[in-house]
Parts: structure tokens; C-alpha cells; sequence
């Protein structure tokens, strides 16, 4: 799929601002800004639901229609079904939508754990449920693009995970698939790429592990946190060593396992009683990509 | 076609509170025959017999009857508009255009819906004008003549849905739909009122102007639909002279003609809505 200078305006506000992005198959994406930073918009215009101001995209390179619609599996922030239905009547009218045969319903209410449930009424299950559903619903025709919009809002941890682990079995069959979230663990647990929007605008695009060149840091201490701070001083593989509550933060310039720290200071006669390597966490990484943008 | 319908059987059908009001309102039809054929009310001591006035004569009983049952419409019209608002409040439209139903599509199935009720209380009706005339008609022969008045019926069916099929797409939300209904038909009634109230004026009198005469206000749209199958004439002196207190009328083809403009209005403005607005 690729957009190209996509914009949208509401009376004077753009909410999206001429974004352009493309996204190849197999890839998990990830369209990640706060809210209101444009996720929703996009991806209703791309769906056929908010008319753009300008700018066009394209489907499976050709020319979009209601009818690539059917190929893309897709779940806008709360899943929308006709509560007075059953969860086999409701995935009934999405099947002859999209042209499905109804001997998927079954299949795909079971990868969502709902196949007891197929005769209850859509109102009486909780919103987990639903959202479980709404997956069923979107993977009817075998999607080769699903997309997902925020699709762990205002779950309970279970529920989440049970959601996160659908995703990533999806994934792992090879869908690519497009996530609209402003979680940004949600976005790094699961995704290969990520946009990053603000005001409508892209702050960055490309993979997730390349945001930004880093190679994470320690946390370390001992009894002697001075000589300690000395001997990092001296082994060269640190930017920056800076104190951090009871421990010592070192930033590191190359790469180097918690194993072979722990066996360097060792030799130098320093015995750690706590040593963790991190990575930045995308959040940190967002933040500093938002700063550096503003 | 077909697949447009079965998505709305399955919107409709199980629906339950539509599905028991739908079977209601055919009941409803059937027993409204019913009641007209066999009760007999006595009024002062006179026993009244709607038979023996005439009510089920040919061609006579096409315009009766119609008329009389075309107020069943608004049973259906309450099925559409909940049917279309809770679109926009399930925001299952969203839902259906992002599975991949288009626009038109959706409009498709909503008319297509319109035109299936429209023609089973056509079919009912055509039923129990053919057995109550067959039974009661004390004019045997001329058995179809005035059965335009079946075309009209359908004509006006259809009309006044499209109306609601409109509103429901303009305001979204049932109760503003059905308030814009009654706004529309009183500010026809105003109108209506305004335009005899000059004429009588222009006359000098209510008694110098024909109420059955040309009114431009009789074009305004619910009036149209209420001008396609009239209040029947009454015949005082035929009733007199012993024979019908109906008087078979002819129809008023530019009402006709004036009802599909506003159909085809009425569904290009709803195509319109739909297209431009953001869901």
C-alpha cells in the first residue's frame, strides 16, 4: 500500500498534513503519535469512510476501490456490530459483504477463542469480547492487510494480552499489518516498522530498531560506587557515566555483553551486587525524536 | 441484487422488535378487512351497515380501501427509520463501508428494502380488496375498473418511505427523524391552510371556492402522497336515490407524475448526504 501526500482538513484544522508513507507486505507497521495527532483520520480516509481534502493512495498497486476494501480486514477504535445480532448472524452480514463463505465463521471465531459463544447476542459480551469479535470479523476474508486501530483501548491486562497474542500469530502467518496505536510499548512489543505523526505530520518513518543508533546502557553498582565509577572511567566503553540514584547509569559507545562487563570488573576486583544492560525504551526514543523535531 | 437483500434480511428479520411490528402490521391489514366486512355498529337504533352504503361497491372499493389502510404506512415507517438511524448509532454503516460495501451499495439495500415492503402491503391489499368486493360489491360487474388505485397505493408507499429514508440519513438520530416528519407535514398543513384561506378571500367566502380545485400547495410532498389516493367523494343524492353514498373518482395523474420527481429527489439527495459526509 502506498499514500502519497494525503491530507485532510476540517474547516481550519488539518488534521492530517500531505503524509505520504508506503507499506510493504509482510512488514508489521506501526502508526504511532498521541492523540489527535492524525492515526484515525488516515486510516478512515484510506478505508473509504472520510472523503480527503487531498492527496490519493493506492491499494496492492492499483488504483483504490470498494472492492480492494475486501481484501483489508480492518477494526476502527471500538468494534461496531449490530447488538440485537448473534456473533454468527453479525459475522453472516460482514461474510456477504466481503464475499466470504460462511464456513469461515467458525474457523475464525475459534482463532478468537469465541466458537461457544456464536449464538449469544452481541450485547452481552464484554468488551474483550467484542474487540475479539470485531479481529473474527476482520480476518473473515483471509486479509492480506489488516488494520488495526488501537485495538487494546480500554481493555483489562488479559485482555490485552490475549489481543496482543492474536496479532503477532497473525503476523507470524506473514499478513502485513498496519497498527494505529499511542501505546508506544504496544507499537515496539509488535511491530517491525513504525511512522511516528504529530500535528498530522510525519516525525519519522522506517524501522523500529533503527530509531535511533544506540547501543543501551548498564546499571551497575557495588559496595564502592567511586572506585567503580573510576574503573568504567578507564575501559573506554562508555559515552557517559553518570550517578543514578544508588546506582551508576553508563552509556555505552560499542557494544558489550552484561556477561563480559560483569567478567571485566571481576578481574579488576570489583564485585557487582547489581548489574542490568537496558536498551532506551521507545518511549524514550519518541520523546527524543519529538524534541529534537520542535 | 440478491446479496444487498439477504444483508438486509439479516438486519430486519432479526431484528425481534421489527420482525414482531412487521408481522403486526400485515395482521393489522388483514384485520382491518375484517372489521370492515363483519362489524356492524348500531348508532341511535339504527343499525350501521358500511356494506349497504356502498363502501365495498366496484370500482368504488379501490379508492375505500386504499385510503383506509394507507395510514398502516406508518408501521412501516417506523421499521425504516430505526433501521437506517441505528446504522449511525451502531455506527455499523462505518463498519459495513470499511468490510467493503459501497456507498451506493448501501443505499441500494435500503431502497431495495423500501420497494419489498412497499410491494408485500401492494400484494396484501390487491387481496383483500379482490375477497371484500368480491363478497360485499353489490356492483358485480366493472370488477377492475379503478384498480390504478393499487398503482397509486404502491406509488404512495414508496414516496412517503423515501421520505423517511431521507430524514433518517439527514438527522441520524431516530426521535429527530420522526420530529422532522411532523415538522414537515405541519408546515404543509400551514401552507395548505394559508393559500385556501386566501383564495376564500380572494372569493369572498369558503362557499364560493372547490376544496377538490387546484392548489399549488397540493405539490408540496406529504401532500402529494395524501393527494395520490384522495378522501373518497361523497354522493349525498346517490344515497338518497337509494344507491352508493361513494362517488367513484378518477385520478389526478399530475400527482402522479409529481410523486416520482419526488422519489428520484429524494434518493439523489440521500446519495448525496452519504457521499460527502465524514462518518
Amino acid at each position: 500500500m502506498e499514500i502519497n501526500h494525503l491530507t485532510k482538513r476540517f474547516g481550519k484544522m488539518t488534521a492530517v498534513n500531505d503524509l505520504s508513507f508506503s507499506v510493504e507486505k509482510g512488514n508489521v507497521y506501526g502508526l504511532l503519535g498521541p492523540n489527535g495527532s492524525g492515526k484515525s483520520t488516515t486510516l478512515g480516509m484510506i478505508l473509504n469512510v472520510v472523503n480527503p481534502s487531498e492527496g490519493d493512495w493506492r491499494w496492492f498497486g492499483a488504483e483504490h476501490s470498494t472492492d480492494s476494501l475486501k481484501k483489508v480486514g480492518a477494526i476502527i477504535e471500538r468494534p461496531n456490530f449490530y447488538p440485537y445480532l448473534s456473533a454468527q448472524k453479525n459475522l453472516e452480514i460482514v461474510a456477504q459483504i466481503k464475499g466470504a463463505n460462511y464456513a469461515k465463521i467458525d474457523e475464525k471465531l475459534k482463532i478468537v477463542g469465541l466458537l461457544e459463544r456464536k449464538k449469544d447476542k452481541f450485547s452481552t459480551f464484554s468488551l474483550g469480547m467484542k474487540q475479539r469479535l470485531a479481529i473474527a470479523g476482520a480476518l473473515l476474508n483471509d486479509p492480506q492487510v489488516l488494520i488495526l486501530d488501537e485495538p487494546t483501548n480500554g481493555l483489562d491486562p488479559q485482555g490485552i494480552i490475549q489481543i496482543r497474542e492474536i496479532i503477532l500469530q497473525i503476523a507470524a502467518q506473514g499478513t502485513t499489518i498496519i497498527l494505529a496505536s499511542h501505546l508506544l510499548d504496544e507499537v515496539e512489543k509488535v511491530c517491525s516498522h513504525v511512522v511516528i505523526l504529530e500535528k498530522g505530520k510525519t516525525l519519522y518513518s522506517g524501522r523500529v530498531d533503527e530509531m535511533t543508533a544506540s547501543f543501551g546502557y548498564f546499571e551497575l553498582s557495588s559496595s564502592d560506587n567511586l572506585k567503580l565509577n573510576e574503573v568504567l572511567d578507564s575501559m573506554n566503553y562508555f559515552e557517559k557515566i553518570t550517578p543514578n540514584g544508588n546506582h551508576l547509569k553508563g552509556i555505552l559507545k560499542e557494544d558489550l555483553s552484561a556477561e563480559s562487563l560483569n567478567k571485566l570488573l571481576f578481574e579488576k576486583g570489583i564485585v557487582l551486587n547489581h548489574l542490568v544492560k537496558r536498551r532506551e525504551s521507545l518511549e524514550q526514543q519518541f520523546l527524543q525524536i519529538t524534541q529534537n523535531k520542535n | 441484487m440478491l446479496r444487498l437483500l439477504k444483508i438486509e434480511w439479516n438486519k430486519i428479520y432479526y431484528y425481534k422488535t421489527a420482525r414482531i411490528f412487521t408481522i403486526i402490521y400485515f395482521l393489522m391489514l388483514i384485520v382491518a378487512g375484517l372489521i370492515l366486512a363483519f362489524i356492524k355498529p348500531t348508532i341511535g337504533g339504527m343499525k350501521l351497515d358500511i356494506a349497504k352504503l356502498g363502501m365495498f361497491n366496484f370500482p368504488e372499493i379501490w379508492q375505500n380501501i386504499t385510503y383506509l389502510v394507507a395510514i398502516g404506512k406508518i408501521f412501516i415507517a417506523v421499521i425504516i427509520i430505526t433501521n437506517i438511524t441505528n446504522e449511525y448509532s451502531n455506527r455499523t454503516l462505518k463498519q459495513n463501508l470499511i468490510d467493503g460495501l459501497s456507498k451506493k451499495e448501501f443505499l441500494t439495500s435500503k431502497v431495495l428494502s423500501n420497494l419489498v415492503f412497499a410491494t408485500l402491503s401492494t400484494i396484501f391489499v390487491l387481496g383483500i380488496i379482490l375477497v371484500l368486493g368480491t363478497i360485499f360489491s353489490q356492483t358485480k360487474e366493472m370488477t377492475f375498473k379503478g384498480i390504478e388505485y393499487i398503482g397509486t397505493y404502491f406509488l404512495k408507499l414508496n414516496l412517503f418511505f423515501s421520505i423517511c429514508l431521507f430524514l433518517s440519513l439527514l438527522l441520524r438520530k431516530s426521535a429527530f427523524a420522526f420530529l422532522g416528519l411532523i415538522v414537515l407535514w405541519m408546515a404543509e398543513g400551514a401552507i395548505s391552510t394559508a393559500e385556501v384561506g386566501l383564495k376564500a378571500w380572494q372569493a369572498g367566502g369558503f362557499q364560493n371556492i372547490d376544496p377538490y380545485g387546484f392548489y399549488v400547495s397540493n405539490y408540496l410532498p406529504l401532500n402529494v402522497s395524501s393527494k395520490l389516493i384522495d378522501f373518497p367523494k361523497i354522493n349525498i343524492e346517490g344515497f338518497v336515490m337509494g344507491g352508493s353514498i361513494f362517488k367513484y373518482a378518477t385520478i389526478d395523474w399530475t400527482f402522479v407524475v409529481a410523486a416520482l420527481v419526488y422519489i428520484a429527489v429524494f434518493l439523489f439527495l440521500s446519495f448525496r448526504l452519504l457521499k460527502k459526509r465524514d462518518l
